[in-house]
């Protein structure tokens, strides 16, 4: 039915040769729908004080615990997606939809 | 011959009333103008001279009063062209008007709209950050100063605000009203630095708890207060360069006028007099006819609005929103839905049923009848298809309706949920009348009335059109269409009657047993000023008397209050122990036995004086003969109505409402024509004329008294 | 998931799940006869009066109440219910409660139909979470509507009740690890029975509370509000009769189920989840937990599980009637919301396969108590992540509905006590944070203090309010900026902050505030997370003398005296005369990639005074010129420089 689904401005799933793919906008491929598109990222994990002015801890020792990880596509750059984490902990697999 | 004339500007028409000497009454009607106001006032004055038999110039030379109603505020706002307005507030809390206490978002939208996030939004800013100046000051919650205020910082503000080009300015800082001398100071500094520029400050314009409400109240005065000033000045002098001989009055949304020169102080209490003005019209009405009780209904193209008077008094509310702005400010309360002649009936795919409004077809393109491009039917359009409006006779047949194409759509819409043309414009108006009566139900059950206890006055085009339908599903006693072909210009009736009336407020937490000395005191404080303010209303006052309320409620009740009467004299303990226990009987009467817990504590933190010099104004005529018979001018001849009610068509006289005449009784089914309006008569319904040319309508198993005179 | 087969959600070890078909008594008639053929019209004219009933009901509530808080955060909320406890409509106040109104009646139902019966006049009162609340504050009062011996319907509400009992004032218990140190629990009682107040009943539910008067004052008014609703209900009944009503309410969720098919149409199958992180399961705690929601989009319903949260833990709980709830609240707004409150549609279409024993569906005995402050709005911010995402991959135009995650614990909401400067005792709620934020979408940025989209209506108390029930001065309360905060291609709305020191008495004890450790809001799609939500005590300062040299403190860093060291939960503290404290309520979730925003939205965050030039480079790699517009080159520039080295940075 669907040829493609998107998800946000940037991300789409669509059928390419008969599966499912993450396509970024600027048609770098993400790998297939049946893979967290997050494992194709480019992914970048700094200390949740880090994320920018406003985020600072004031218990380093518990912010230590936690990470924020950004995900880019690998060929623009975009960031697709971010999460604030559990660090050591696998990336959230949180979007899949069906084509 | 002296004449007391009431006109207001605010609608589509400028609408004018003059009662002579003798108590008779003209009406009379103009386009409003909305390039030069005077336009309209002086068309709309002298289409008035001509019913009195009598020139413009002579009419306004002679007339003993002239009172004038108008929305020019309401517009300004609406329309955004206000003036610049700059902000002092104080330090720390100049945000407080953006942020809206958070609720600015859907203040004042339909409830339905409270599940839908991403279809609200707040207001354009009233004031843009950068016109907000944050003053280092501070009073507390006593009145003690904490910090006093910062001179220079105040100067230095004024100056930028000045030079940013603002030409208003407002003062609101944070519990003014317990100590208002920084806000004074504050004004001093102004007139010094910037006398032209327009100010107020919120301990003179409410002053009441609560910064956020307060300030959005001292804001707009500031924001209309310019454009105000001028139309108020402007008017006054072109009426008294025609002649007029008395100072040009005001209405005020408190239900009074004042002179325009102390009306310009606080233009604020001038803002939207236009749906307040048919409510006071409504009071002076029922006053002359006894009614007690009264539901002041107005349903135009877009808004059903509704107003209640109470054991003779209009209720008054301090809780008012304008364009999701939430303020306080005393006025008569009116509630309004979107209901209305232009309510647009559309399907619902998912119960397959109709639903008429919110949305409307407003005034463009308007009713599919109308001929102006509407594609979607509205209420008038099922008006039309029933018969309950006469496509011929629209204006008095200066604006023909298009009944086919009314047929046509109303027919499209019911074909989709099975119903023949004239089923579905029945049940268009079911759907609109049950919203209607809910409102109202709203505005007399939750207060603990019962509408059975009231009667109906019905105004604006579509309210006499529709109220036969909805007064009878409240069982109302009865429906008054007041002053018949004069109904359109209640307003204007309103402001021609109206007396001076003025409120001083204070407002300080007295928790049960109240300290005496300090309510005492307080109260004193109060009225002296409103004695100094009617010693400068002037000598016209025939009768002056101050009355004296308090806010009360229960401890914590913060959404809640009873206005209670407060006794003459000095207060003492076994008085005020009077008015506690009245307080609780009262609560308990509206909303139960028990309701309230006799432990509980009871607070009093608001004392109001309202300040009234009446004014000599003659008897309203009556006619002194009552005739049976129904002139033959009258009686247009019949046509085939449907029914809502009945569900059928039945053939039904129709009558001529100008030609009616005192003791004159139209039965249904029947149709009386207005040129503004239309009354349908429903069957066992009858419509009499009494001796003031009020027509008044009885439904079914009801009575109302046919007041002689 | 098979594990909950063989589970017992029975509303006494574990959270109550109504079976599909009720077990009832026989002894109870139910009138379950709706016309099929109610005409377009009556249909209409009985829909808009229901509508109004439920509104009238929660009208009446506010203007009795007299829980000043309660009421201006709208923590409360009323439902119309058939006869077998469906939620038909609920009210534009507190979502989450909705939900929780259809639990309570069906235990009822399932558990005192037999014994002691349920007749005409009854009411009973519940605060129990394990059959339905979403803690003991939040009482629930639900009441039959009999109609010539058949129960017809059920009209219910659910207040906030300022302090039902526990050893702390307020109720709400951080330091509980068993029910048992929390406020009892009621499960359901007939506190009306046949038209009359058991007193007795009221008295043992009352004399629990540390404010009594106020307690029964709010308890008559969820009782009035009550009466209102049966006897309009019984007046349209009397009008159209029993069957076209019951038609009409039936046809009213059907219509409702049917707008909700026709969006899940637009959704694709899949599955989406969402993860958000608390700490402190107790004072003094430094654990981390996670709270997590996953949706199952099949066809055309949705099923919703919390695998992947944390085993039950300390005081840090909320059973199933919380999960069920605050994920229900978060589906009305992103896919109910042009139905003006009728959720019952919705209700049909989402199974829930909750997993037992873990924080967001616990079992008894753990405590609830805190579950309004902590636990509610966490599970409300888990489940809008995950129907946020669902709702972006839709078709237009539900996709632009998307709405990014608000807070994730109350709105920076603090409580406290003492004697005021009238002599009284208080219990206070700083609603002050009531402000809110309405967070970023797909397709435009959040409202600046916009309220919170799950509490339509709620709105924040006056300064002068506040100040005049405690004894406090706020030395300022003021947007956030629109820094990193809540970025995006789209921004949240700015959320605030407040300081407050003591005015008119010498101390009061600061029970409930919350400085979180960190960040604990997710962003949307690229977006940034909101901030982090902090409260911040300075002791000893020098606030008085400055004061007293006329100047007000508008930062707390210009103040002296030292920070003391602030746990997301601590024990009490005492604040005294030269203590200075603020709370924030940081902004909220972004979307989309920063470097995506229109540079001409930023220029007007910047001309507003929201967003300083810094930051506008900083963040979404903005350059103005010297003239003070955006140099459109150099930010190209910049933006394609950033996202290079986003990849050099990460290979
Ligand atoms: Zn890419």
């Amino acid at each position: 039915m669907r040829q493609q689904i998107c998800i946000g401005d940037n991300l789409r799933l669509e059928r390419r040769a008969g599966e499912a793919r993450f396509i970024c906008s600027c048609d770098r491929d993400l790998g297939t729908g049946q893979v967290n598109f997050k494992e194709h990222c480019r992914v970048k994990e700094s200390s949740s004080s880090d994320i920018g002015p406003g985020y600072a801890s004031s218990d380093p020792e518990m912010a230590g615990q936690m990470c924020f990880r950004e995900f880019f596509c690998p060929g623009c750059g975009v960031r697709l997606t971010t999460e604030v984490a559990l660090v050591g902990s696998p990336y959230l697999w949180d979007i899949q939809p069906k084509l | 011959m002296g004449y007391y004339i009431g006109l207001d500007g605010g609608g589509t028409f400028t609408d004018c009333v003059a009662m002579d000497d003798e108590g008779r009454l003209y009406y009379a009607k103009a386009p409003t103008t909305k390039e030069d106001f005077s336009v309209g006032m002086f068309d709309a004055l002298s289409a008035l001279a001509a019913e009195c038999g009598t020139t413009p110039e002579n009419l306004i030379a002679s007339a003993a009063r002239f009172s004038l109603g108008t929305t020019v505020g309401t517009n300004l706002l609406v329309e955004r062209k206000g003036a610049r307005t700059g902000l002092l507030a104080t330090a720390g809390h100049g945000d407080a008007i953006l942020m809206m206490r958070g609720s600015g978002r859907m203040a004042g939208l339909d409830p339905e709209k409270y599940y839908h996030p991403q279809d609200t939004n707040k207001p354009e800013p009233l004031v843009p950050r950068a016109l907000i100046k944050e003053i280092n000051e501070r009073v507390d919650c006593n009145g003690k100063v904490v910090v006093p205020l910062d001179i220079d910082e105040v100067e230095a503000a004024v100056r930028s605000l000045v030079d940013a080009g603002v030409t208003a300015i407002a003062v609101a800082f944070l519990w003014s009203f317990k100590n208002p001398a920084h806000e004074q100071k504050v004004v001093e500094i102004i007139r010094q630095v910037a006398p032209d520029v327009f100010f107020s400050c919120s301990h003179r314009v409410v002053p009441r708890m609560g910064e956020y409400e307060r300030t959005v109240a001292t804001v707009i005065n500031s924001y209309v207060g310019p454009s105000s000033e001028a139309y108020f000045k402007s008017a006054s002098q072109r009426l008294h360069e025609a002649g007029l001989q008395h100072p040009l009055l005001v209405m005020q949304v408190s239900g009074g006028v004042l002179r325009a020169q102390q009306a310009v102080e606080v233009p604020l209490t001038s803002l939207g007099s236009g749906p307040v003005g048919g409510l006071i019209g409504s009071l002076y009405l029922s006053r002359n006819l006894g009614h007690q009780y009264v539901i002041a209904t107005d349903m135009g193209g877009t808004s059903f609005e509704v107003g209640l008077i109470v054991d003779g008094e209009p209720l008054m509310t301090d809780e008012n929103i304008v364009n999701q702005y939430r303020y306080k400010l005393l006025q008569q309360q009116t509630m309004s839905i979107a209901c209305g002649g232009g309510s647009l009936a559309r399907l619902d795919p998912y119960s397959r049923s109709i639903r008429v409004g919110p949305e409307s077809a407003g005034a463009n393109p308007g009713p599919v009848c109308y001929r102006r491009g509407g594609t979607e039917p509205t209420v008038t359009d099922a008006d039309v298809v029933l018969g309950l409006l006469s496509a011929e006779n629209f204006l008095g047949g200066r604006m023909p309706l298009d009944r086919d194409a009314a047929v046509r759509a109303v027919g499209a819409l019911g074909k989709q949920v099975g119903l023949e043309p004239e089923e579905a414009a029945a049940g268009i108006l079911r759907i609109n009348n049950a919203k209607a009566a809910e409102l109202i139900r709203q505005q007399t059950v939750i207060r603990g009335y019962d509408p059975r206890d009231f009667i109906v006055y019905a105004y604006g085009g579509a309210g006499p059109l529709h109220a036969f339908n909805y007064a009878r599903e409240l069982g109302v006693k009865g429906v008054v269409i007041p002053l018949g072909n004069g109904a359109s210009t209640l307003s204007a009736y309103g402001c021609a009657t109206s007396n001076l009336v003025r409120y001083f407020e204070s407002e300080q937490m007295c928790f049960y047993p109240f300290p005496l000395g300090e309510l005492n005191e307080q109260i004193a404080l109060l009225e002296a000023e409103a004695q100094k303010s009617l010693d400068e209303m002037g000598n016209t006052a025939e009768d002056v008397s101050l009355e004296r309320f308090g806010l009360m409620r229960y401890r914590g009740q913060w959404l809640h209050n009873l206005q209670m009467r407060l006794p003459a004299g000095t207060l003492g303990s076994l008085e005020v122990e009077q008015v506690v226990n009245d307080f609780r009987s009262t609560y308990d009467k509206l909303y139960g036995s028990g309701a309230g817990q006799v432990s509980q504590g009871v607070e009093l933190f608001t004392l109001r004086i309202r300040a009234i010099a009446r004014l000599r104004r003659p008897k309203q005529a009556s006619c002194g003969e009552s005739v049976m018979e129904i002139a033959a001018a009258a009686h247009l001849g019949a046509r085939r109505i449907f029914w809502p009610d009945q569900m059928a068509e039945i053939e039904s006289q129709v009558f001529d409402g100008r030609y009616l005449r005192f003791g004159n009784c139209v039965t249904g089914p029947a149709v009386v024509e207005l040129p503004y309006t239309s009354i349908p008569v429903g069957k066992g319904q009858a419509l009499n004329v009494d001796a003031y040319g009020n027509l008044v309508l009885r439904l079914e198993e009801t009575t109302v008294s046919v007041r002689r005179n | 998931m098979e594990q909950t087969a063989n589970i017992i959600w029975d509303g006494v070890a574990r959270g109550y799940i109504p079976p599909d078909v009720l077990r009832i008594s026989p002894k109870l008639q139910l009138h379950t006869k709706g016309a099929a053929d109610v005409d377009p019209i009556t249909y209409e004219v009985a829909r808009n009066t229901l509508l109004n009933i439920n509104l009238e009901h929660g009208q009446t509530i506010q203007k009795l109440s007299i829980s000043p808080i309660t009421m201006l955060v709208r923590d409360f909320q009323c439902a119309i219910l058939t006869e077998n406890g469906d939620v038909m409509c609920l009210g534009p106040y507190l979502l989450y409660l909705g939900n929780m109104l259809g639990l309570i009646t069906k235990w009822i139902l399932e558990n005192r139909s037999e014994e002691p019966g349920i007749e005409d006049g009854d009411v009973f009162l519940c605060n129990d979470p394990y059959v339905g609340t979403s803690h003991q504050q939040d009482t629930g009062l639900t009441c039959p509507v009999f109609w010539q011996g058949e129960l017809f319907c059920w009209v219910s509400n659910s207040v906030h009740y300022s302090d039902v009992g526990g050893p702390m004032p307020g109720s709400f218990c951080l330091n509980s690890n068993t029910i048992w140190e929390d406020p009892p629990c009621f499960p359901p009682i007939k506190l009306m029975e046949r038209g009359q107040i058991r007193t007795d009943l009221e008295q043992l539910f009352l004399r629990q509370s540390r404010l009594p008067d106020t307690v029964a004052m709010d308890l008559h008014a969820a009782i009035a509000g009550l009466s209102v609703a049966k006897e309009r209900i019984i007046k349209l009944i009397e009008r159209y009769g029993p069957d076209t009503v019951k038609g009409v309410m039936n046809r009213i969720i059907d219509a409702g189920e049917l707008a909700i098919e026709e969006k899940l149409q637009l959704i694709p199958d899949g599955r989406w989840s969402e993860r958000v992180y608390t700490e402190a399961a107790v004072p003094g705690d430094r654990g981390i937990y996670a709270s997590q929601i996953n949706i199952i989009k099949e066809g055309g319903f949705l099923y919703v599980d919390n695998e992947g949260t944390s085993p039950q833990v300390g005081a840090i709980n909320n059973t199933y009637a919380g999960l069920a709830g605050g994920t229900l609240a978060a589906m009305t707004i992103m896919l109910a919301y042009d139905l003006a409150g009728v959720s019952g549609g919705l209700y049909r279409r989402v199974k829930f396969r909750p997993v037992p024993g873990t924080i967001t569906c616990a079992d008894y005995p753990a405590p609830i108590s805190i579950a309004g402050q902590f636990n509610m709005p966490m599970v409300v911010a888990t489940a809008t992540g995950a129907v946020a995402k669902m709702v972006a991959c839709a078709d237009s135009p539900l996709r632009e509905k998307a709405i990014a995650m608000a807070d994730v614990h109350a709105y920076g909401g603090s409580i406290f006590n003492g004697i005021n400067q009238h002599g009284q005792f208080f219990v206070g709620m700083n609603a002050g944070m009531a402000v809110g934020a309405l967070p970023a979408s797909p397709v435009r940025d959040g409202v600046d203090t916009g309220g919170l989209f799950w509490v339509p209506g709620m709105e924040a108390a006056n300064v002068e309010e506040n100040e005049l029930a405690w004894p406090v001065l706020t030395l300022y309360r003021r947007h956030n900026t629109a820094g990193a905060a809540g970025a995006g291609r789209f921004r949240s709305g700015l959320g605030a902050e407040e300081a407050w020191v003591l005015h008119g008495a010498p101390q009061m004890s600061m029970e409930v505030y919350m400085n979180e450790s960190f960040v604990k809001n997710q962003g949307l799609l690229g977006g940034n997370p909101g901030g982090r939500s902090f409260f911040q005590v300075k002791k000893n300062t020098d606030v008085r003398l400055c004061l007293a040299e006329g100047k007000l403190p508008q930062n707390l860093a210009d103040l002296s005296g030292g920070d003391v060291p602030m746990y997301f939960k601590g024990p009490p503290i005492t604040l005294e005369a030269n203590d200075v404290w603020s709370s924030n309520l940081p902004n909220f979730a972004g979307y989309g990639d920063p470097l995506d925003r229109d540079p001409a939205l930023v220029a007007i965050d910047v001309s507003e005074g929201k967003l300083t030039t810094a930051d506008a480079q900083q963040v979404y790699a903005v350059i103005f010129g010297a003239d003070g517009s955006v140099d459109e080159e150099n930010t190209r520039a910049c933006r394609a420089g950033r996202k290079q080295a986003r990849l050099a940075a990460c290979p």
